[in-house]
C-alpha cells in the first residue's frame, strides 16, 4: 500500500522541523550539521516532492506556471499542494542552512541568528532579506582586523 | 591610527569607534564584546526588516485611529534600533572587564530578547488588523498587551543598571568626568521618568486626554494630536534623554574637551532642559492641551 498524503505531510513536516531544531540548538562546530540541514534532509524531501510530481504534474487539469489562474488550477489537486508544501520545506531549510553557515562567517552570534532563522521557517525570504541587510550593517560597524590593538 | 588622531577624533569615531579622549591614551582595543553585539545586531536586524513593512504600509489599506495600520510597527522598529544601539555605544565606553562582564551580556541577552518580542507582537497585532497599545478587548489581545508591559520594563532595565555601574565606575581616557556625568544622568534620568510617564500612562485607557480618539491631523511622523493632550509626548522626551544627553556629552568632549566649561555647562543644560521638557509636556498633557497647536 502506498502512503497517504497525510502520512507524507507529517513525514516532511517532521524532517524540516528536526532540521530546524538542530539548526537552532545545536553549536556551530565543524560541518556535520551544515551537511545534516542543508543537504541531506533537503536531499529526502526533494525525493518526495519529485516523486510527487512526477506523478501527478499530468492530472492537473488546467495547470501551469503562467498565471495566477494556471498556479491556482494546479494547486487544486491535494498531490501538487502537498508538493508544494515539501518544496517551501525543502527550500526554506536549505536557505536556512546557508544563513546559519554565512552569520557565524560574518560574526554574527548564535542568538541573533535565532529569530533570523525563525523568520526563515515562517516567512522564507523575509529572513534572507532580514540577514542580508543585517549582516550587511554588521559589516560596517564590525572592527577591521588591522585595528585590532 | 595613531595616538595624535585619538587624541582628537572626531564625532562618527567617538560614536562607533569609542577612542579614547586623553592626552596619554595608548590606542584603544577596538574590539566588540559580546553584550555589544547582541545589542548591534539586534538593532541591524530590526532595522533590516523596515522594507517590508514599508512595502506592508503602502499595499494595506487598514486604518488603525485613523491612520494606516503599519505606521505604528515602524516607528517602534526605529526607535527600539535606536534604544538597543544606545545601549551597545554606551557599553563600548566601559572597561574591558565591565564590556565582558556577565551582568552586561545578561542585560543585553534580556533587553534585546524583549525588543523582538515587543516588535514580533507590535507588528503582529498590526497584521490582525487590531491595536497592541490599550488594546485589552478579547482575552488574546488583553494578554498581549501585558507582556508587552513586561517587556518594556526588562527593555529599559540596562538604562537602570548601566546608568548605576557609570556612576561608581573609575574616569578613564575613554570614559572621563565629563562623559560619566552625561552617561549616568542620561540613562538614570531618562529610566525615571520613563518609568513614571510610562507607568502613569499604561494605567490610563488611551494616551489622549480631552482629545478625539485619532491619529488623524496629528503632528507628522509621531502623530501626536493637536486637539488636545497627548501623553506620548513626555514619553517620547523622557526614553530619548537617554540618547541625548549622552550625545552632547560626546559632543561637547570631542569638540570644547573634557575639562571645558562649556562643556559641563552644555551637559548641566541639557539634564535641566530635558528634564524641564519632559515634566512640562506631561503635565501640558495632563492638561488636556496640545503640544503643538
Amino acid at each position: 500500500m502506498s502512503p497517504s498524503l497525510d502520512t507524507l505531510f507529517s513525514l516532511s513536516s517532521n524532517l524540516a522541523i528536526v532540521g530546524w531544531l538542530a539548526l537552532a540548538l545545536v553549536p556551530r562546530r565543524g560541518e556535520i550539521l551544515y551537511r545534516v540541514t542543508g543537504l541531506l534532509i533537503p536531499c529526502l524531501l526533494a525525493i518526495i516532492y519529485g516523486a510527487l510530481m512526477l506523478t501527478n504534474f499530468a492530472g492537473a487539469e488546467g495547470g501551469g506556471y503562467g498565471s495566477l489562474v494556471q498556479v491556482r488550477a494546479l494547486f487544486s489537486k491535494d498531490d501538487i499542494l502537498l508538493a508544494g508544501w515539501v518544496h517551501y520545506l525543502a527550500f526554506d531549510l536549505a536557505v536556512g542552512t546557508w544563513i546559519a553557515k554565512q552569520a557565524a562567517i560574518a560574526g554574527i552570534s548564535h542568538l541573533i541568528q535565532i529569530p533570523i532563522l525563525l523568520l526563515t521557517l515562517m516567512f522564507g525570504p523575509v529572513g534572507l532579506l532580514a540577514f542580508t541587510l543585517t549582516r550587511a550593517g554588521w559589516s560596517q560597524l564590525r572592527p577591521a582586523k588591522q585595528e585590532l590593538a | 591610527m595613531t595616538d595624535a588622531t585619538l587624541n582628537h577624533p572626531n564625532l562618527i569615531q567617538g560614536v562607533f569607534r569609542s577612542p579614547s579622549f586623553g592626552k596619554t591614551a595608548k590606542p584603544a582595543l577596538k574590539t566588540r564584546f559580546f553584550a555589544e553585539r547582541i545589542w548591534w545586531q539586534t538593532a541591524l536586524l530590526l532595522l533590516a526588516t523596515m522594507p517590508v513593512t514599508l512595502l506592508a504600509l503602502s499595499l494595506d489599506d487598514r486604518l488603525h485611529n485613523g491612520i494606516p495600520i503599519w505606521i505604528k510597527p515602524l516607528k517602534f522598529q526605529v526607535s527600539m534600533a535606536l534604544h538597543l544601539a544606545t545601549f551597545a555605544i554606551i557599553a563600548s565606553w566601559f572597561q574591558p572587564p565591565q564590556r565582558k562582564s556577565g551582568w552586561m551580556s545578561a542585560l543585553a541577552v534580556v533587553s534585546s530578547l524583549a525588543a523582538l518580542v515587543e516588535i514580533a507582537l507590535i507588528g503582529g497585532q498590526a497584521a490582525r488588523g487590531v491595536g497592541s497599545h490599550f488594546n485589552i478587548g478579547a482575552s488574546m489581545d488583553h494578554i498581549i498587551y501585558s507582556v508587552m508591559g513586561v517587556g518594556s520594563l526588562l527593555l529599559i532595565l540596562p538604562a537602570l543598571i548601566i546608568g548605576i555601574r557609570i556612576l561608581f565606575a573609575k574616569p578613564t581616557d575613554r570614559m572621563p568626568n565629563l562623559l560619566k556625568a552625561a552617561n549616568g544622568s542620561g540613562l538614570l534620568l531618562s529610566f525615571v521618568l520613563t518609568l513614571i510617564i510610562a507607568g502613569y500612562l499604561s494605567m490610563q485607557g488611551s494616551h489622549w486626554v480631552e482629545a478625539p480618539a485619532t491619529d488623524v491631523d496629528g503632528v507628522p511622523i509621531v502623530g501626536w494630536t493637536k486637539r488636545g493632550g497627548d501623553l506620548r509626548v513626555a514619553h517620547f522626551f523622557a526614553t530619548h534623554l537617554m540618547q541625548v544627553i549622552p550625545f552632547l556629552g560626546l559632543l561637547s568632549v570631542t569638540y570644547l574637551g573634557r575639562r571645558s566649561r562649556l562643556s559641563w555647562s552644555l551637559v548641566c543644560c541639557g539634564v535641566i532642559g530635558g528634564t524641564a521638557l519632559t515634566l512640562g509636556t506631561f503635565f501640558q498633557a495632563l492638561a488636556g492641551q496640545p503640544f503643538l497647536g
